[in-house]
């Protein structure tokens, strides 16, 4: 461990007692913690506190770049893991992460992460090339203004971790499309942000493309009733997120 | 007015609401008698209604059965009007109401409630309610879906009342969320299973019925978004049947 390179993980969060403690347990690699709270209501800072590793902030939740920004901003290494609470570390994965830093080749690792859904890994769905950055060197990074699918924007070579992350988005079926609803809502306020006006093809046809797109094109269908279940909820998370913006230019809530 | 015995008696049930029941009493002021039931509010309700109002009576909430017909016990005129804090009379069902009870046709009056969504009031979305009743002989049954009884016949009058159910879409679409669980269970409950024609029919069906046969697309996308998250909370009821037989939630 002696020349091993520092590793700063970051995490945002809110309410997250539940996750929390195995989470950071499987942070064991990293050399500090950097938690960015949004003003958790439940026990999620007294579990931080816990562990030594950990240093607490607390910030007002904008989005998610402006957060993760913030929340990198805080940290003292160069190399950052970013992981969600949801997402499984797993002994290989973290492996695999100290053995890559020995020699780093890339300023960015993206890791490939396998969905879980109603108690079922996702195969298809759209979900078969879900990477995503979570090693990076901050110096060269940064996160982009989208106010929801924030990505990491890099200067320089990216690479790919070859261990898997499972990730664990569905804990109750309400909690899921909670989540939805407040990407919709998010997605809405970037749209109105940028001038867009809803058209009635966004209404009638936005949400039957990504239905067809998600279910068949992208093979949902080979994923059962779980696909066509993920496929509606998105359907109709965009069918919400014009609804939302429809009512956003009414002053409505 | 010129009878004996009181004519009028409106009952309301109220449980923090101090937002609402102002305009809602306002709006019945003239009824002879005005019985809150509030079941212990934590805000100003009781309050803000106790100078407007014949009777306030706290009750411990167990089901909104019990509670109105607690409040039954109270009234003192022929006729009863149940009024909740987010209805409001307006002055041409007033006049109708009082029109109406000078020479009653019918032991009980059902009133139209057109849904108010999204800062407007849907007239392809409205139920016809049964909220004036003659005393003698009414009551509520039912735990979940309270029903007024009435011993007699039912007229139903024109004049429509205002109901601001909406606040906002998020709390709209999470009610139906939470409704959706509620119709699971019974479903699951009576041994059914959700297939793929469930999945598939079931919410397209709604969404025409909502959209198409009740007049929907006249509304507008308000119209278009009742109908949409109406086959949505359909589409939930049968994720939610198959997450109970596998005993998720």
């Amino acid at each position: 461990m002696k020349n091993q390179t520092k590793i700063s993980a970051v995490i945002i969060t809110l309410n997250e007692e539940k996750a929390l403690p195995a989470f950071l347990d499987s942070l064991w690699f990293a050399h500090e913690i950097i938690i960015l709270d949004s003003y958790s209501t439940d026990n999620t800072l007294a579990i931080a506190k816990h562990n030594e590793k950990v240093k607490v902030y607390q910030k007002t939740f904008d989005d998610f770049s402006t957060q993760k920004n913030a929340a990198i901003r805080k940290a003292s290494h160069d190399w950052i893991v970013f992981f969600d609470p949801d997402e499984e570390i797993t002994k290989q994965l973290s492996k695999e992460i100290i053995n890559t830093l020995k020699d780093p080749k890339a300023i960015a690792y993206y890791v490939n992460r396998e969905f879980h859904f109603m108690g079922k890994k996702i195969k298809f769905s759209g979900l078969q090339n879900d990477k995503v950055i979570r090693l990076f060197n901050k110096k060269y990074c940064i996160y982009n203004n989208n106010l929801v699918h924030e990505e990491l924007q890099t200067t320089g070579t990216t690479a790919t971790l070859k261990n898997k992350l499972p990730h664990y988005t569905y804990t109750t079926f309400d909690n899921y499309t909670a989540k939805m609803h407040h990407y919709s809502a998010l997605k809405a306020r970037m749209l109105y942000n940028k001038g867009v006006k809803p058209k009635i093809y966004h209404f009638f046809f936005r949400p039957w493309w990504r239905f067809v797109n998600q279910y068949f094109f992208k093979l949902g269908i080979l994923d059962g009733k779980r696909g066509l279940i993920l496929a509606y909820v998105s359907a109709f998370s965009v069918f919400k997120r014009y609804v939302n913006l429809w009512l956003l230019y009414r002053n409505i809530q | 007015m010129m009878h004996k015995s009181p004519t009028l008696t409106v009952i309301i049930p109220s449980f923090n609401e101090e937002g609402y029941i102002q305009d809602a009493l306002k709006s019945v002021a003239f009824a002879d008698e005005i019985i809150l039931i509030d079941s212990f509010s934590e805000d100003a309700t009781v309050a803000l209604a106790t100078p407007h109002v014949s009777k306030v009576i706290s009750r411990e909430f167990d089901n909104f059965s019990n509670q109105k017909n607690e409040a039954l016990k109270h009234a003192k005129s022929q006729w009863i009007l149940f009024l909740d804090a987010d209805e409001r009379v307006t002055q041409s069902l007033e006049k109708e109401i009082i029109e109406t009870l000078q020479n009653p046709m019918h032991s009980g009056y059902k009133i139209n409630f057109p849904h108010f969504y999204m800062n407007r009031f849907l007239y392809s979305h409205s139920d016809n309610v049964l909220r004036l009743v003659k005393r003698e002989g009414a009551y509520f049954k039912g735990e979940v879906h309270e029903k007024l009884i009435c011993n007699g016949s039912v007229g139903q009058l024109k004049n429509k009342m205002l109901h601001y159910t909406y606040k906002d879409l998020h709390s709209y679409i999470t009610k139906k969320e939470s409704y959706a669980w509620f119709q699971a269970k019974q479903q699951y409950a009576k041994g059914k299973r959700a297939t793929w024609l469930h999945f598939w029919f079931k919410p397209m069906f709604r969404f025409f019925k909502s959209y198409i046969i009740k007049g929907g697309y006249k509304d507008g996308i308000p119209g278009l978004t009742v109908a949409g998250v109406n086959a949505y909370g359909v589409f939930q009821r049968y994720v939610k049947l198959s997450l109970l037989h596998k005993s998720m939630e």
